[in-house]
């Protein structure tokens, strides 16, 4: 049962990601590199926070989304003078300064080695302790992350992002800027990618550079890209069925020293075959890359 | 000390170039980032750890043989895996995302195969080493600086004296003039995949002689090979050479100021300082071309 639940906190923190990532993918059509450096500031910050100044949930989660907003600010930066292409650059290369600024302030983040004690969230007066209680805190929170990008895709503004993506010198034409709505996609993927790293940092208790890696933020790609981009469910599928087919190999016996590669290998024979044969995703509408 | 830290980066920058060059050539004829460049790059190391530490040949014949299975491989993943993307439709975005899974593919593939440890070449007593002026140059060292320069002069005398130069050259500046001029664009394609990829095989080998190589190896080469092709402009391959003087000298300096652990991030940090500081006005980077 501790199994099991453990599963499904995992799979909500990576579906809370792969929701957010879905914005930027699906929406403005970029591939973004830059997730799980992201995912690492909320998760750094709330953690700091927590561990030093003793924060309450909510102040944890604030602080986190602001601190993610503002990293993406460089990207949003970078975008102003960027074709989608070089994008993907810029966004790779933010992913790898955030990477090595989590390994190299040892001060901050105590390096390679890991920040751990982090205690149990504390929502206003009650503290989550047991397992499933704090399972209903990461539905909660996929529930809301879901339902904000569900109410951005579906306003105006998410209209304009599809323009864009559909071809952007025309949504100019109708007097769009279309840098403002770029620039407002990141922030507000960046910002659930931080709440998904607060929701993290608690829910292990130890955290360390490894868990965000450039490996991790093209896993979140292909979750997003496997689902199905720009859907409702797509991005929430892909991330299940990805953590699903993770703990699925532990149980067909494969040896712990190479399930690892096992997994990443299938990760991107998984991703090529989708884009080349079902660029829709596992339950998505619109054909990504095409 | 100073004159050994010119030495590393003329090392490192020419490996670095290598692979730049090859990102690079691969990048104007293709239209998009191939990210599983690093993957070739890994593959050509241990093609060459296999032939020469394992069943034991001589180095150059290793060197060769990597540097064929690199460019079979770059001509592999260009027909069986982008060119069917292609006809299906793909664009850039989907074929980046395919070539992120390629990588991934890849490189833990090898790694399942070999583990995850660092292998070498030669064991580090057989390399020989002599002083020049107070500077330290091993024999792979001179070698790699050596063959770079080779590969680079034929790569020059193959774009600009050749047939396939003019057709690479043609795809590169324009690629719908040149289908109209009957250019055979799909054969420009794997030409530069080959050429591509063979050069980034030799850097890969080269490195696993001169130091040593695990799994995730090309992808740290690729990453400053992408900085240096993108600070260079990333359409010209002399821009893609002096981006890489640039980037390992940035290198070299951040780790004899700082310590080894701030190479990595001062390349990235250059990478996106240019990216958001680039003059919008000029396309190109330091270097203007117009083709290749």
């Amino acid at each position: 049962m501790e199994y099991i639940l453990r599963v499904l906190v995992l799979s909500c923190v990576y579906a809370m990601l792969a929701v957010s990532l879905d914005l930027i993918v699906g929406y403005v059509g970029i591939l973004s590199l830059a997730q799980a450096a992201l995912f690492g500031i909320g998760a750094y910050t709330s953690a700091l926070l927590a561990i030093h100044w003793q924060l309450g949930f909510l102040s944890t989660q604030f602080v986190s989304i602001v601190a993610a907003v503002l990293v993406s600010g460089l990207l949003s930066l970078a975008a102003f003078r960027l074709k989608e292409d070089y994008l993907v650059i810029g966004s790779f290369g933010l992913q790898l300064i955030v990477y090595s600024g989590f390994r190299n302030f040892v001060w901050l983040t105590n390096g390679p080695d890991g920040v751990g004690g982090i205690p149990r969230p504390r929502l206003l007066f009650w503290t989550i302790e047991s397992d499933g209680a704090f399972f209903a805190l990461a539905v909660v929170c996929l529930a809301v992350s879901w339902q904000l990008k569900n109410m951005i895709s579906s306003s105006p503004f998410g209209r304009v992002l599809r323009a864009i993506r559909e071809d952007e010198t025309f949504a100019t034409s109708l007097g769009k800027n279309t840098m403002v709505f770029k620039c407002l996609a990141f922030a507000f993927s960046a910002g659930l990618a931080g709440s998904a790293g607060g929701l993290y940092a608690h829910y292990a208790r130890f955290i360390d550079p490894s868990s965000f890696t450039l490996d991790e933020s093209v896993l979140l790609i292909s979750m997003v890209v496997i689902g199905g981009p720009a859907s409702v469910w797509g991005p929430v599928a892909g991330a299940f069925a990805l953590v699903a087919m993770q703990e699925g190999l532990r149980f067909i016996g494969l040896p712990a020293s190479t399930s690892a590669q096992v997994r990443q290998l299938l990760y991107g024979a998984l991703l090529i075959v989708i884009v080349a044969t079902r660029p829709k995703g596992l339950v998505g509408t619109y054909r990504f890359g095409r | 000390m100073s004159l050994q830290i010119l030495f590393n980066t003329l090392v490192a920058s020419a490996h670095c170039a290598l692979v730049a060059v090859g990102f690079t050539l691969i990048y104007r004829s293709a239209k998009f980032f191939h990210f599983a460049h690093a993957a070739v790059y890994t593959v050509a190391a241990y093609v060459g750890y296999v032939f020469s530490a394992l069943i034991g040949l001589n180095i150059y014949i290793a060197i060769i043989a990597a540097m064929a299975a690199a460019a079979c491989l770059g001509a592999a993943i260009d027909l069986w895996i982008y060119r069917p993307l292609r006809s299906a439709g793909a664009s850039a975005v989907g074929l980046l995302a395919a070539s992120l899974g390629v990588l991934i593919a890849v490189n833990n593939a090898v790694s399942l195969v070999f583990g995850d440890d660092t292998k070498k070449l030669l064991p580090p007593d057989s390399i020989t080493a002599f002083e020049v002026l107070g500077v330290r140059i091993s024999s792979t060292r001179l070698l790699l600086i050596i063959l770079t320069l080779l590969a680079w002069a034929l790569v020059y005398l193959l774009l600009h004296a050749t047939r396939i130069g003019i057709v690479l050259r043609a795809v590169a500046s324009d690629n719908d003039l040149a289908i109209t001029c009957g250019v055979d664009t799909k054969m420009a394609s794997v030409l530069s995949f080959v050429l591509g990829s063979a050069l980034a095989g030799l850097a890969g080998v080269m490195w696993v002689a001169t130091t040593a190589v695990h799994p995730g190896a090309g992808f740290s080469a690729l990453l400053t090979g992408v900085t240096a092709a993108v600070v260079g402009g990333g359409r010209s391959l002399r821009g893609a050479v002096a981006g890489s003087v640039f980037v390992s000298a940035a290198q070299q300096v951040a780790s004899w100021k700082f310590s080894a652990e701030w190479q990595d991030p001062v390349v990235f940090g250059v990478l996106l300082a240019y990216l958001i500081v680039k003059p919008r006005s000029a396309e190109l980077g330091i270097w203007k071309a117009r083709a290749i």
